[in-house]
């Protein structure tokens, strides 16, 4: 099965390197990367970082510090307008 | 004889050979979750933040800079595709090694713990040369603030790959003398851990850094 798994993420990564150079909108392009880049990273942390086996405790303290980096971040982003070209 | 699929299927917690500790054993615990295992989450949760600031900091100064060439005028997409893909199945053979010593096939996990390294030591020459070539093209760390946030994001990186690359081989080391046995897999579960987590924040840098422009 980690040999499946393997092939599925080159294939994701694959098309990611498509993506970049079909060119499409950057309205969808941005998040349509960020989906695929999702993907690979809950991929790789349930089955190759075992958490979809293991412990429940052990997949609250890793998507806690995700959660945490992603709101605060955000908030510093959104505070220096770095989503609109004005930082 | 067992197949490709037989010998890589994935074991559930009871079934990987862990030695359930009794009161009083070495390891027991109350809840039943191993220290070590759950310090290595705390430690990967805490990891996110650095990551998620020094990512933050390069979205932040990217535009910024005001003379030089930046990053992104000198990326090499396929370059860095074909080190994204090196790094990403150095994963699989980590995962593999894991499996070997959980079913007692010592060889075999010596044999995946030499690849998964020398998948790393492949990715590090990548970024080595890709260093190289833009220092080459006038992008030093202090040419702009781009390019300092760019290396700093990308440089810390690489120096945690250099870190699990050490790791990785200590354990060879260690399995080549007898002090790897299948009961104490759960080190190399946890070294493990650290190499994944090396790879899910490269695919993130990958995809924000390289690929949106």
């Amino acid at each position: 099965m980690y040999l499946l798994v393997a092939l599925f993420l080159a294939i994701v990564t694959g098309a990611e390197v498509v993506l970049y150079y079909v060119r499409l909108d950057f309205r969808l392009y941005a998040p349509l990367l960020g989906v695929l880049a999702a993907v690979k990273f809950a991929t790789v942390a349930m089955f190759f970082m075992h958490l979809r086996f293991d412990s429940r405790v052990f997949r609250w303290f890793f998507v806690t510090g995700i959660i945490l980096a992603g709101t605060v971040y955000t908030i510093v982003l959104l505070t220096f307008h770095a989503f609109n070209g004005r930082a | 004889m067992s197949t490709v699929e037989e010998r890589t299927a994935p074991v559930e917690h009871e079934q990987l050979g862990h030695h359930e500790p009794k009161p009083g054993e070495h390891g027991w615990t109350q809840t039943g979750i191993s220290s070590e295992k759950l310090g290595m989450w705390v430690f990967l949760g805490s990891e996110c933040l650095l990551f998620g600031g020094l990512i933050s900091t390069y979205l932040l100064y990217k535009n910024t800079a005001v003379e030089g060439p930046t990053p992104k005028d000198l990326y090499d997409i396929p370059f860095t595709s074909v080190s994204s893909f090196v790094l990403l199945m150095s994963s699989m053979t980590m995962v593999l090694s894991l499996a070997a010593l959980q079913r007692g096939d010592h060889h075999r996990c010596r044999a995946w713990l030499v690849t998964t390294a020398l998948l790393g030591a492949t990715f590090i020459s990548g970024q080595v040369y890709e260093f190289t070539s833009f220092v080459k093209e006038g992008m030093g760390y202090t040419t702009n603030t781009a390019s300092s946030s760019f290396y700093t994001l990308t440089g810390f990186h690489g120096v945690h790959v250099c870190i699990g690359i050490l790791m990785l081989m200590s354990l060879f080391l260690m399995s080549l003398r007898g002090r790897l046995p299948q009961a104490k897999s759960e080190v190399l579960e946890i070294i493990g851990l650290y190499w994944h987590f090396v790879d899910v924040v490269w695919i993130v840098i990958f995809t924000v850094v390289y690929l949106i422009p």
